[in-house]
């Protein structure tokens, strides 16, 4: 039966949603932008092309895992995502506030379980799901450094030789345009599901539908709709860049950057991973950074992602467990 | 004293880090950190060697 409280939490999850698109719109199109291959105005709107398309791609394995790996089924009430979503956008407001680069993915995660912990107790979480999410919060940043910075150096020992920069900057460029449209796709198949894993968990929860069931299409179509728009409406506040916050990228840097960490996105949404877009790309930016020198690289940035690796569970869990028992007090 | 260079120390916390990362990754993706670990152990090398070759090489010839 839809209730007026399943529709307040399925607005709220595209609302969630349509958020981390307009948050993450700077690390689809900044480096695009700032070596002027594209203008602003057409950047954003081919990275929200990407981002909507992501699900005739990827399918929707990060959702599946979303919805069943991580808080048993049985535990997924209308109040526990209610107050799971609450306490991430809490939490995700708080560290914006303390200028701290957390991760909404990892957020949702977090206020999801601490929530399911106050509703049901610990056994009410899935520990293979927790353990996997977990281990990839380490393991995505370290595959985009690596990849960013083997990319880069192939490009260099090949194209070493080569007398006309010209013409290989112009190459670079237009290599970018693919480089940036793959990391939208990626965006958009990988933090689109976690909406789409919410909003089925939630339809689980009402008895909508049964457990283990496919993601409606109207529930993947609403999602990368909402993440879409929240890109294309982002964009146009974009002042600093990702790019040039972490260290200086040229058009090759770029393009290295954005395909090292679409293919750990693509990886990812092909197993069913749900991974931080932003610490992926972070990780892929700093590699192709490290191609220079250690020193070139903003160490102090790349550290206040590290404080978000540490706190961000933690922290969205504690918050949405104090949401539930007000909620319940209520 | 001979010294191999910030990045190949760099690259090889970056393979022990992913090393550390072989046993609690769940089964199925454990390749992931074995190739983490060889690729950073692989730059760290690379690194090693061409800081070890640098310093071999007498002061102002040119090579």
């Amino acid at each position: 039966v839809v209730t007026a409280g399943l529709v307040v939490v399925i607005a709220i999850a595209l609302a969630f949603d349509f958020f981390n698109g307009f948050h993450d719109a700077a690390n689809s199109i900044a480096t695009v932008v700032s070596t002027r291959v594209l203008t602003p105005k057409v950047a954003v709107l081919w990275a929200a092309f990407f981002n909507f398309v992501a699900f005739l791609v990827f399918g929707t394995k990060v959702a599946a895992t979303i919805a069943n790996d991580v808080v048993e089924p049985g535990a997924l009430t209308l109040a526990v995502v209610f107050s799971g979503l609450v306490g991430a956008i809490a939490w995700d407001l708080l560290t914006w506030w303390l200028g701290l680069p957390t991760s909404s993915s990892h957020a949702l995660i977090g206020g999801m379980a601490g929530a399911a912990v106050a509703h049901a107790g610990w056994s009410s979480l899935v520990a293979s799901g927790f353990r996997k999410i977990a281990v990839f919060i380490v393991l995505s940043p370290i595959l985009g450094l690596l990849l960013g910075f083997t990319i880069l150096m192939l490009v260099m020992w090949t194209f070493h030789r080569y007398q006309r920069v010209d013409r290989l900057n112009r190459g670079f460029r237009r290599g970018q345009l693919v480089s940036a449209a793959a990391f939208s796709l990626g965006h958009g198949a990988n933090d689109a599901q976690k909406t789409m894993g919410v909003i089925l968990a939630v339809l689980i929860g009402a008895k909508i539908v049964p457990v283990n069931a496919p993601v409606p299409l109207w529930v993947v179509l609403s999602a990368q709709l909402a993440i879409a728009l929240g890109t294309a409406f982002g964009g146009w506040r974009i002042v600093k860049t990702m790019g040039s916050r972490i260290t200086k990228l040229q058009p090759v840097g770029g393009m290295s950057a954005e395909s090292a960490a679409a293919a750990t996105l693509f990886f990812t949404a092909h197993a069913g991973i749900p991974v931080s877009t932003t610490h992926t790309i972070t990780g892929a930016i700093v590699g192709v950074g490290t191609t220079h020198r250690l020193s070139a690289v903003r160490w102090g940035v790349a550290g206040r992602v590290v404080w978000a690796w540490i706190l961000t569970i933690p922290g969205a869990f504690i918050v949405s467990w104090v949401m539930f028992q007000v909620f319940r007090l209520a | 004293m001979v010294t191999i260079g910030r990045r190949a120390w760099f690259f090889l916390c970056v393979s022990l880090v992913s090393l550390l990362l072989v046993l609690p990754c769940p089964p199925e993706f454990r390749w992931v950190a074995w190739f983490c670990a060889g690729l950073a152990a692989f730059w760290a090398i690379l690194f090693a060697v061409d800081s070890l070759s640098a310093s071999d090489t007498p002061p102002g010839k040119i090579v």
